[in-house]
Parts: structure tokens; sequence; C-alpha cells
């Protein structure tokens, strides 16, 4: 492909060249402009379903703590490609609870790993264990220009944690659904 | 100077071209292919599922209790029970789950032989310290009898942790019933009380 890429690029510009030297004998300089806009993308890739399940289980002798069990095996990878200007500040992914509400009594954590994978430039680093809510809450920083490379082992993997925050507050309540965005953001 | 004119657009362009794929490798599903280069943002989904239960459990190292009637030293004393093997303390432990508003409570009952005239109590401590959430209430001193009474209320959710020293202590005694002095029966009887662990509400 680089092969190819080169040569049709060696052909065009000979062509624009041979063009203007036989029409301005005198000039011999050739202006090249390109731009490159900033670009912002993300994706999460995972293998499975796509969803997180967690399980509150009694534990195994009288007394004992419920037991928080995640009962898929999942992995979750977070993609992203970047390119700033020259004078932006790095970019965070900032992790937020939407579209439902965590049960009572409980905390979720989520902890990306340091980046890894295919990608080049300045990718982000992992703020460690973070507390999720509402409101979005870095997990990662510092992504300056970078891509990680595209789908599972590519970028940071995604690591979440149900923790039991106020025992008195938890209530056999069912299922609760909810949905966990991500988004690339530029401070 | 012309040749490296051409050396430097080509490179110009190649550096485009890398740039332009390394947008596309970073992105699943497609967004790598994007003109406007502008989706910030992914999402998934997160279950979590609560189910209420309620377990129970004693913990002492010897849960075999005896109390022996010493004679009176005395005439006229009456008589009084002392343990003679056994843990002098038991401990409740339990872990529950409770739906919404709801609540548990402990109950307890006695079974096996007839011990007319004498009162077999158990002291309920309230709980220790070592478990977390709403544990309950626990009923003091209260005589044991073949109907169930309650010896702790108002469980939430929560846990007492397991083990000694955790949990309600119980201490049990037992005692002549002054007013069925007269049924009092020299034996031997066996009992053994029984712990429930039930909705309150």
């Amino acid at each position: 492909m680089k092969i190819i890429t080169t040569i049709l690029a060696t052909l065009l510009m000979s062509l624009v060249l041979c063009q203007q030297a036989s029409a301005q004998l005198d000039e011999e300089t050739v202006h090249i402009g390109f731009s490159l806009p900033e670009v912002a993308l993300m994706d999460v890739e995972y293998i499975g379903n796509g969803t997180i399940e967690f399980e509150l289980s009694p534990s195994a002798e009288s007394g004992g703590s419920p037991v928080v069990r995640q009962l898929t095996s999942q992995e979750f990878w977070i993609n992203y490609s970047s390119a700033l200007g020259k004078f932006s500040p790095d970019r965070s992914i900032v992790a937020q609870i939407s579209g439902g509400t965590l049960p009572e009594g409980l905390e979720l954590y989520i902890q990306a790993t340091d980046y890894s994978g295919n990608g080049e430039g300045k990718t982000g680093a992992s703020v460690g264990k973070v507390k999720v809510g509402s409101d979005p809450r870095p997990i990662i920083t510092g992504i300056g220009s970078a891509y990680t490379g595209n789908g599972i082992g590519n970028g940071h993997q995604l690591n979440f944690e149900i923790d039991i925050s106020q025992m008195e507050k938890v209530s056999a309540s069912g299922a609760h659904d909810f949905t966990i965005m991500y988004t690339l953001t530029d401070n | 100077m012309k040749k490296v004119t051409f050396l430097l657009a080509a490179i110009l362009v190649l550096g485009v071209s890398s740039i332009a794929k390394a947008q596309n490798n970073g992105n699943g599903n497609g967004n790598g292919n994007s003109p406007a280069q502008e989706d910030p943002t992914a999402a998934h989904a997160l279950n979590i599922s609560i189910s209420s239960y309620s377990m129970i459990g004693l913990a002492g190292s010897n849960q075999a209790l005896a109390f022996e009637a010493s004679a009176a030293e005395v005439a006229g004393d009456k008589v009084v029970f002392t343990q003679s093997s056994g843990s002098t303390s038991l401990w409740l432990n339990y872990s529950a789950i409770a739906e919404g508003e709801n609540t548990y409570k402990v109950t307890a009952k006695v079974t096996g032989d007839a011990h007319d005239g004498l009162d077999v109590k158990v002291n309920v401590s309230s709980a220790s310290t070592g478990g977390a959430g709403e544990t309950g209430t626990g009923a003091g001193e209260i005589i044991l009898t073949s109907t169930e009474s309650d010896v702790v209320t108002g469980i939430g959710s929560c846990y007492t942790g397991a083990g000694e020293e955790l949990g309600h202590e119980l201490t049990y005694s037992v005692s002549a019933n002054e007013d069925n002095y007269g049924d009092i029966a020299a034996s031997s009887p066996s009992l053994i009380v029984t712990y429930t662990i039930t909705d309150e509400n």
C-alpha cells in the first residue's frame, strides 16, 4: 500500500511540476499545502453482549457480608484516535452513569489499564480506580495526538467493581439496568 | 533543486496518508472512516441484580450447655442452677438483604422434655461491632417457651459478622419459677432451643 501511495504521489507531483516547469521557465518553486483537521474519535470494543452483569449473592456463612459477583467474563477496551491542534491542551476520557441510576448503597468503580496495543503517539495514562456517578469523572488523561489501534487488545482495558458503601440502604430491588457513557473531551 | 522538491512533495503526501491511516486504525465500528472525524462518545450497558435473602447461625465452641441444680446449703433456701458445661456465651450471627422498608426478626423456642417449674432464660445483647447495616435490636432477657418468642427485631439489610464475639451475645440461665415451684421434679430434661429468622412485616 505504501509503495502504491508513493508511486502515485510521485507521479502526481511530477505531472504538476512538469506543467509548471514548461509554462513558467523562470519559476522553480512548488507550494504545497494540506490541512489536518483535529480528530476526536473514540469507541468501546468488547467481547460478549456488551452488558456487564453483577449480582449480590449471600455469603457462604451466616453473618458474612454479601458477595458481589460479576456474572459474565467479558473484556472491554477503549480505542481512540486523537489529533490535536498545535496549542490545544491534552484530552481526557471521562466516564459517567447515564440512562439509569446505581442502586442505593452501592458504588461503581472503573479502572482503566495503562495503554497497550498497536497504536502510536501520545496515548493517555490511567487515572487508576475511579468512583463513577452521574457526573463525568476522568478515567484516562494526558491524551495528545495518538491512535490506539482498533479492537480488543488495543487501547485501555476497562475493569469494573461494585462495592457496598452503605449496607443498610441496600434493598432487594431486583434488576437495575443503566448505561455507562464515555466521552473523549478536550480538557 | 527540482529533485529535492519532488522528494519533499512525495514525503508530504505520504505523511498525510499515514495520518489518515492512523485515524482509521483507532476506531471500531467504522468510526475511523467518518469524514467529520468527531465522534467522541461511546457507551455500554451495566446490570446489577439484588435479591432478598436471610440466613442465621450460632457461634460458640461448645453449644451443648448443661445446668445442674445445687442442693440448698441451708434449709429453707430455694434450689439454684449453675452451668456445668458448654460455652458460657453463644453468638447469634445473621445476614440479610431486605426488600424496601421490610424487616426481619429472629424468634426462639424450646422443644424437648418437660421442665415444669423451671424457667429457661436467654439474655440477648445488642449487636456487636464488626458488622454493617441495619442490625436488629436484642430483646434482653426473656423466658424461652415452646411458642416462638421474638429475640431480635428490626433487622434490615445487614450482616453481623460471622463467629464468636460478633452479632448478639446469648447468655443462658435456668432458675426455679417461684409461682410453680411445686411442679419441680427431680429429673434430667433435655431441651433444644431453635432460632429462626423470618419476615417481620
